[in-house]
């Protein structure tokens, strides 16, 4: 029981917030900047809207970081569930 | 005759590659900051607290190579000069007196722009808050006291009309553009940096050892993990184990080290984006301005169409957008796989609220005057501007008060 | 005698810079020498960095100790 409450728990709940925080990233620029993006246009505001080469050039940079940064929340999610694991069979075997 | 101000890539000529690079600097800048402990207001604190010069001899080094370099860079042709000066600020009070509310602010909160996104990766409670106080004062800024700044501005009170060639030190200096005068003024402004930069190092070096201070005695405790470096004798074995734990994380990154890959980082985004977009760092536009646009989008509020600044002068997305994602992702991952991952809340609870105002005052601070640590002091050297001069005075000032302050609230 | 030279405990977890260097350099003046000041911190800058570069400058012996979350950083004054 106290070998369980001894490992940091964080180590595997990082890696957790880091994937959704970069899931959350992709989508919120999927959904809301590209619609922005057209709606300052339609307003007229050419000063803050962005050519859509820009945009489609800012969402396929994002889904290429997107995905190395998921993999790599995994890799650290997987090495925190080793450590776990581990620090589990240390504590049992005394 | 005005020289030319059109943008010419010189190298790319895919925008999502320029994109990506941007990320990936930002990656670095994240990483080697946590690792490097890197801090620009601890560099100007350890002056007044500790008395220790190194890690602002450090800044100085920064600074120096970041002019020097993309200087002779320009003044041989690799980087075509105008894509170093079409972004140049325009110089004022503003200036001045924003790095004077910056430094102050970020002093009091707990850090500067860059250790304020890299320590909330690391799990910084207080940082997370000066983070939001940050976006409270840029949106303070908008309404209040961008309009009058820009009237100013515009009017020419107290600062320059246009930014570009006008604020460029080689057009300012010998009225030319050409190779030899940028590269004579690379040489007159990166060189002094970097030899002050060496001179404060050993200064506190020669002083410690004219002491006879004494190494800390560093021990493993339960944790079993030895803290950071003792001092080695020196060796090309030492070396290598030293350079072995920095990059097993191990160890931290020594401060020259750090300033070298942050350099290097700076040159990086300075090749690739040159023609592009702002071909240098920055942060506050993205942490500040757009990431406060972006919260409030799904609940149907658009700054950029209703609120002053927001919708003339913070295009929706660019480069920097991506940069400090990718910063918080790097700090974190360092901190997470360095083992210094951890949820940190102060003891004293008014330390939020004091992290918060002192966000706040960050925020308004960076706006008024047009540009953070990094996005412009830092970065005006590599543009050879001469705004940055102006910045480093101004923010030692303000943080120097924080200080005086700081010391009266303990 | 004995109570002067009582170690002086303070707590900065989740303190970050530049609160535990001043923190330390505002107890050690008020300490006698021969008392040492004992600070729990958790920030990574204050223990590489900004609490030895203090002590070099006082002159003061330092030792840092990890205990795993926390590090107990000892300064003695002299």
């Amino acid at each position: 029981m106290n070998a369980h409450r001894d490992f940091p728990l964080r180590r595997m709940v990082a890696p957790i917030v880091l994937i959704l925080f970069v899931l959350g990233w992709y989508r919120f620029s999927g959904a809301y900047i590209q619609t922005d993006d057209a709606s300052l246009l339609a307003h007229g505001n050419y000063a803050v809207y962005v050519p859509v080469q820009q945009v489609s050039a800012y969402m396929q940079a994002v889904t290429w970081v997107s995905y190395a940064a998921v993999f790599g929340g995994l890799i650290l999610l997987w090495s925190g569930l080793v450590s776990y694991v581990e620090h589990m069979e240390r504590s049992n075997h005394g | 005759m005005a020289p030319p101000m059109i943008l010419e890539p010189p190298f790319l000529d895919s925008l999502e590659l320029v994109y990506l690079m941007f990320a990936l600097s930002g990656f670095i800048l994240g990483w080697v900051a946590q690792r490097g402990n890197y801090c620009f207001v601890n560099a100007m604190t350890s002056v007044f607290t500790t008395k220790t010069y190194d890690r602002f001899g450090g800044l100085m080094l920064l600074f120096g190579l970041s002019a020097l370099v993309p200087g002779l860079l320009v003044a041989v042709g690799v980087v075509p000069s105008v894509d170093q000066y079409y972004f140049n600020y325009f110089g004022g009070w503003y200036i001045v007196v924003g790095a004077f509310i910056f430094g102050f602010g970020a002093a009091i909160a707990g850090g500067c722009n860059l250790s304020m996104l890299y320590r909330a990766a690391s799990g910084y409670v207080q940082n997370w808050l000066e983070l939001f106080g940050m976006m409270v004062g840029t949106y303070i800024f908008a309404t209040l006291v961008w309009p009058f700044q820009l009237s100013t501005m515009q009017a020419g009170l107290l600062s320059t009309k246009a930014g570009g060639y006008v604020e460029y030190l080689p057009y300012d200096l010998f009225h030319s553009v050409s190779g030899a005068s940028v590269g004579a003024t690379a040489v007159l402004l990166g060189v002094p940096f970097i030899l002050f930069g060496v001179y404060l190092q050993r200064r506190t070096q020669a002083r410690f050892r004219a002491m006879g201070s004494v190494e800390p005695v560093r021990a493993a405790g339960a944790g079993g993990v030895v803290v950071s470096r003792e001092r080695e004798s020196t060796g090309h074995g030492s070396a290598v184990k030293r350079a072995w734990r920095v990059l097993t994380l191990k160890e931290a990154m020594g401060t020259n080290l750090a300033t070298v890959v942050l350099f290097l980082d700076l040159l990086l985004v300075f090749i690739v984006g040159a023609g592009y977009t702002f071909n240098y760092l920055v942060i506050t536009s993205s942490d500040g301005g757009r990431f406060l646009e972006y919260i409030l989008m799904p609940f149907g509020v658009n700054l950029a169409l209703t609120t002053s600044w927001y919708n003339s002068s913070l295009p929706i997305v660019d480069t920097s957008v991506l940069m400090v994602i990718m910063l918080i992702v790097g700090a974190f991952s360092a901190s997470y796989l360095s083992g210094d991952f951890k949820i940190r809340i102060p003891r004293e609870r008014r330390r939020l609220a004091i992290g918060f105002g002192g966000g706040i005052l960050v925020g308004l601070g960076v706006r008024i005057a047009l540009g953070c640590n990094v996005g412009l002091m830092w970065t005006n050297f590599a543009q050879l501007g001469y705004d940055g001069l102006l910045f480093l005075p101004s923010m030692l000032a303000g943080v120097a008060l924080a200080v005086k302050v700081q010391e009266h609230l303990l | 005698m004995e109570k002067n030279l009582q170690d002086e405990v303070v707590d900065l977890r989740g303190e970050c810079c530049p609160i535990p260097e001043m923190t330390a350099s505002k107890k050690l003046r008020k300490m006698t020498p021969g008392q040492t000041l004992v600070l729990l911190t958790d920030h990574q800058p204050a223990v590489e960095v900004t609490l030895p570069a203090l002590a070099k400058t006082l002159g003061y012996p330092i030792s840092i100790q990890n205990e795993g979350d926390v590090y107990r950083v000892r300064i003695t004054k002299r």
